[in-house]
C-alpha cells in the first residue's frame, strides 16, 4: 500500500511515522515543503498541482499531513484529494485557526486540550479527533487508529470523552459518590477520584464542612440586611411578578375571535355567513357564560393585584424596621 | 466537482432554507465547482404555485425549475389527516398520503433526476421535511451516486425529521449536515453513526453587514436616540414569540419608560389580532415588511434583538444581529442554546416565559457596558465560525469526505495498513 506523508520540514514525528509505516512493508514518500528543488523535476517548488499528479500520490491509499501554526503550499493539496485517506496530524501545531481541519477525514492532536480548544474553534466532528500517545504506545496508536479510519469503522467514545467537565456530589450517609465524568480520556479518572475524595475526607476529619462561625450571630438573623444582591434579587422577582400580573389582567376579558378567509371572491360571503351563524348560535346561549367567566377572571386578577399590594407594604414595613435594627444596634455598639 | 443540489424553493423564494442552499451554491461555484440546483418554480410553500421560469443561471449556479403540483385545500386536508393517523399508528400505510400531501410534487425533476445523475459527483438534498428529499433520495440511490442531506431538523417538531421515510434518507444517506450542535446530538440519538454527521449551521458574508452610524439609524427609522431600543425581527407569526416580547415590553415600559420595542417582518392575521388588542401604545412600533437597507438600519438602530421563537432549525437572525455588535435573547431550545452561549454572547430563556425576557432586558439596560460586551463577543464568533466561506468549507470538506470514504468502501478490504 502506498503512504503519502507531507510535512513544511523534517521533524521527529514525520521521520517516526515513515519508519514506522515502511517498517510494516508500505510503500511511504515524504514529501517537504522545504526540500521541494529534490521532488520536482523542473527544479522548482512543487506546487499543490504538481504534486496531484505524481504518480505515488495518485495510488495513495493514506495521506499523512502535518500542519505546524501556519499554513503551507503543499497543505492546499489536502483540499482536493477525492481518493484514500486523509489524516491531519496537528500534534506540533499551537494555532489552529488556519488548519484546514475540514477537509481531513481524522485529526490527530496531541492531548485532551487540543482537542477541546479544536472543537470549539471550529465545531469539527469530536469522533473524528483522536488523540494520539506521546510514549512507547504511539506507533501502536497510531496503526490502529488509521486502520479503523480506512475500514470505515467509527470509533465509539465513552461517556468520558463525550461529556464536559467534572462533577461530583457527596452522598448523605457520608460516602462519596462515584459521579465523576471527565472528558478527557488521558485523564486516570479513578486516580482523580481518589484524589478528590481523599481531600474532603481530610477536611471533614479537621472539621471543615461545619457551620461557619463568622456566618453566625447578629447577621445570620437579619436575612433582609444581606446587601445589595438580594435587595436586586427581590426586585427581579417582584418585576417578573408584576408582569405575570399583567398578563393575568390583560388576558382576564374573553375575546371572541376574529374570523378570516383567505378564499379568493367567495371569501368574504363565507365571512358573512359564519358570522352570523355565529351571531345566531352564541348571543343568547355562549355570550352569557363568557360574562360569568370573564367577571371571574377580573376577580382573580383584581384579588391577587390586592396581594401585591399588601406585600409591597409588607416589604416597605420590613424595610422600616431593618432600619430600626440597625440603629438600635448602633446604639448597643454591637457589630 | 460536480455538485447537484436538489432543494424545495430557491431565492428569490424566503426563507432560511433558501438562503442557506443559495449561499452555499454561490459560494462552491465560485470556487470553480460546477453547482447545478433542481428546485420547484414556486415561492410559496403553502400552495407550490408554479410562479418562476424553468432556468435562471445566477452568480455561477445552474438553477432548473420544475413544475409541481399545487397544494390545494384538498391536498391540506389529506395531509393532515395522514399525520394525523400516522402519530397515532405508525403505520407505513400513510406515508405515501403524507409525501403527497407534503410537496412539492415535481414528476419532471425526478424523471430529469434519473436520467441526469449519472453526471454528478454527489447529490446534496436540502430540507428533510419535504418530499422532494424522498424522490431525490431514491433517484440517487438508483444511479448509485453519494448522497449528502441537510434535514434542517426542528427538534421539537417530529413532523420535520420523524415520519418513516425521512427516518430511511436519514439512516440512508452517506453524510448528514446539522445546523447546530444540538441537531447533531438529536441525529446521534437517533441512531446515525457519528462519523456520518457534521455540523456546519448558516454564515453571512461579512460586507454585507457594515457598521452603521447608530444615531443616524435611529433618525431616519423616526426612534428616540436616547431610547433602549429592543429589536424583534422575522415573520410576526406567534411560534417566534412575538406576543411573549410584546407583553415583557409592556412591562418593562411601566420601570424603564425610554424602552421602545422595534417589530420588523411580515404581518400576519396573528400579528394585526396582537397589535389591534394593544391599539396606540406609545413605545411600540410596527415597520412591517421592509427592504434590506431598512433591515440593516433597524440592526445598527437596536441595541439588542430578542426572539423566542419556538421554531428555529437555526435561527440567522442571531448571527445577523452579533455581526453588527448587538447582543441577543433566544429561546432555550434544543437547537438555539447550541447556537446562543448563555452569558456570553447572549441570554437564552423558556419558551412563553415574558418574565425570563423582563429579568435579561433589565441587566442590559443597568449595565450597557454588558451589553455591549456580549455583542462584540457574538461579532467575533460569527466571524471567526459562520461566514459563509468557513460554512462552504466544512459543506466542502463533507463531500470530499463523502467521495473518499464511497471510493474506499468500493476498495473494500484491498487498502489495510496491517495487510
Amino acid at each position: 500500500m502506498r503512504v503519502t506523508i507531507v510535512a513544511p520540514a523534517e521533524n521527529e514525528r514525520s521521520a517516526r511515522q515513515c519508519r514506522l509505516f515502511t517498517a510494516c512493508g508500505h510503500t511511504c514518500l515524504l514529501y517537504l515543503q522545504e526540500q521541494s528543488p529534490a521532488q520536482s523535476s523542473a527544479g522548482t517548488a512543487l506546487t499543490p498541482a504538481a504534486f496531484l499528479a505524481l504518480d505515488h500520490v495518485q495510488g495513495t491509499a493514506l495521506f499523512l499531513f502535518h500542519y505546524v501554526d501556519k499554513p503551507y503550499a503543499l497543505l492546499e493539496a489536502m483540499c482536493h484529494l477525492r481518493r484514500g485517506l486523509v489524516a491531519l496530524d496537528l500534534c506540533g501545531a499551537a494555532t489552529l485557526e488556519q488548519a484546514p481541519v475540514h477537509y481531513a477525514d481524522l485529526v490527530l492532536v496531541a492531548d485532551a486540550a487540543q482537542k477541546y480548544g479544536l472543537r470549539e474553534a471550529t465545531g469539527y466532528v469530536p469522533e473524528r479527533i483522536r488523540i494520539l500517545p506521546t510514549g512507547q504506545d504511539y506507533e501502536q496508536a497510531l496503526e490502529e487508529m488509521l486502520e479503523q479510519a480506512m475500514r470505515g469503522i467509527s470509533p465509539q467514545l465513552s461517556e468520558a470523552e463525550t461529556t464536559m467537565g467534572v462533577g461530583l456530589s457527596i452522598l448523605p450517609d457520608g460516602e462519596l459518590a462515584t459521579t465523576l465524568l471527565i472528558r478527557d480520556p488521558a485523564l486516570d479518572r479513578a486516580a482523580i477520584l481518589k484524589r478528590v475524595c481523599q481531600g474532603i475526607q481530610d477536611r471533614l476529619a479537621a472539621g471543615g464542612y461545619g457551620p461557619d462561625v463568622a456566618t453566625l450571630g447578629p447577621e445570620a438573623l437579619r436575612p433582609g440586611l444581606s446587601g445589595d444582591e438580594d435587595a436586586d434579587q427581590i426586585d427581579t422577582l417582584l418585576l417578573r411578578f408584576q408582569v405575570a400580573l399583567d398578563e393575568l389582567a390583560a388576558r382576564s376579558r374573553l375575546h371572541e375571535p376574529v374570523f378570516h378567509s383567505d378564499v379568493p371572491v367567495v371569501g368574504p360571503l363565507i365571512v358573512a355567513v359564519r358570522r352570523f351563524w355565529n351571531w345566531m348560535s352564541t348571543k343568547w346561549y355562549v355570550r352569557g357564560w363568557m360574562a360569568q367567566q370573564a367577571d371571574f377572571n377580573a376577580q382573580v386578577a383584581d384579588v391577587v393585584s390586592q396581594l401585591l399590594q399588601i406585600q409591597e407594604s409588607n416589604e416597605q414595613r420590613i424595610h422600616e424596621l431593618e432600619l430600626r435594627l440597625a440603629q438600635l444596634e448602633d446604639k448597643e455598639g454591637t457589630p | 466537482m460536480h455538485v447537484l443540489h436538489v432543494t424545495h424553493q430557491y431565492p428569490p423564494a424566503i426563507g432560511g432554507s433558501e438562503r442557506y442552499i443559495a449561499d452555499l451554491s454561490e459560494e462552491l461555484a465560485a470556487r470553480g465547482h460546477q453547482v447545478d440546483v433542481f428546485t420547484s418554480r414556486s415561492l410559496d410553500y403553502h400552495t407550490w404555485k408554479s410562479e418562476l421560469g424553468p432556468y435562471e443561471h445566477v452568480n455561477g449556479v445552474n438553477v432548473y425549475r420544475f413544475r409541481s403540483m399545487r397544494r390545494t385545500w384538498f391536498v391540506w386536508r389529506v395531509l393532515r389527516w395522514s399525520l394525523g393517523h400516522y402519530w397515532k399508528t405508525h403505520s407505513r400505510w400513510a406515508e405515501p398520503f403524507i409525501l403527497f400531501g407534503g410537496g412539492p410534487l415535481c414528476p419532471g425533476m425526478f424523471a430529469s433526476l434519473l436520467s441526469r445523475l449519472p453526471r454528478y459527483d454527489l447529490v446534496h438534498l436540502n430540507c428533510l421535511v419535504y418530499s422532494h428529499v424522498i424522490y431525490g433520495y431514491l433517484a440517487a440511490r438508483w444511479r448509485n451516486v453519494p448522497v449528502v442531506v441537510t434535514p434542517h431538523a426542528h427538534i421539537g417538531q417530529e413532523a420535520t425529521y420523524g415520519v418513516g421515510f425521512q427516518l430511511d434518507v436519514l439512516r440512508g444517506s452517506d453524510h448528514v449536515v446539522a445546523d447546530t450542535e444540538g441537531e447533531r446530538d438529536f441525529m446521534l440519538r437517533l441512531g446515525l453513526d457519528p462519523w456520518r454527521v457534521t455540523t456546519a449551521g448558516s454564515g453571512l458574508l461579512p460586507e454585507l453587514y457594515p457598521t452603521r452610524d447608530a444615531l443616524a439609524c435611529r433618525r431616519r427609522l423616526a426612534l428616540p436616540e436616547n431610547a433602549f431600543v429592543v429589536l424583534f425581527l422575522g415573520r410576526q407569526v406567534e411560534y417566534k414569540g412575538l406576543g411573549t416580547v410584546l407583553r415583557a415590553c409592556l412591562a418593562l415600559q411601566k420601570h424603564y419608560p425610554h424602552l421602545v420595542l422595534l417589530v420588523v417582518g411580515p404581518e400576519t392575521d396573528y400579528s394585526r389580532q396582537l397589535f389591534a388588542r394593544h391599539a396606540g401604545l406609545p413605545g411600540v412600533i410596527n415597520l412591517g415588511a421592509v427592504s434590506d437597507d431598512v433591515r440593516l438600519d433597524a440592526l445598527n438602530a437596536c441595541d439588542c434583538l430578542v426572539l423566542p421563537s419556538a421554531g428555529e432549525a437555526f435561527g440567522i437572525v442571531f448571527l445577523e444581529a452579533w455581526i453588527v455588535g448587538k447582543p441577543v435573547i433566544g429561546p432555550h431550545t434544543a437547537a438555539v442554546a447550541t447556537l446562543i452561549r448563555n452569558g456570553q454572547d447572549g441570554w437564552l430563556v423558556p419558551l412563553n416565559d415574558p418574565g425570563a425576557i423582563v429579568t435579561a432586558l433589565k441587566r442590559w439596560m443597568d449595565s450597557p457596558a454588558l451589553a455591549r460586551q456580549m455583542g462584540e463577543a457574538g461579532r467575533r464568533r460569527v466571524l471567526y465560525r459562520y461566514t459563509r466561506a468557513r460554512i462552504a468549507d466544512v459543506v466542502e470538506g463533507v463531500y470530499l469526505q463523502t467521495l473518499r470514504a464511497r471510493r474506499r468502501a468500493q476498495n473494500g478490504q484491498r487498502d489495510s495498513l496491517c495487510a
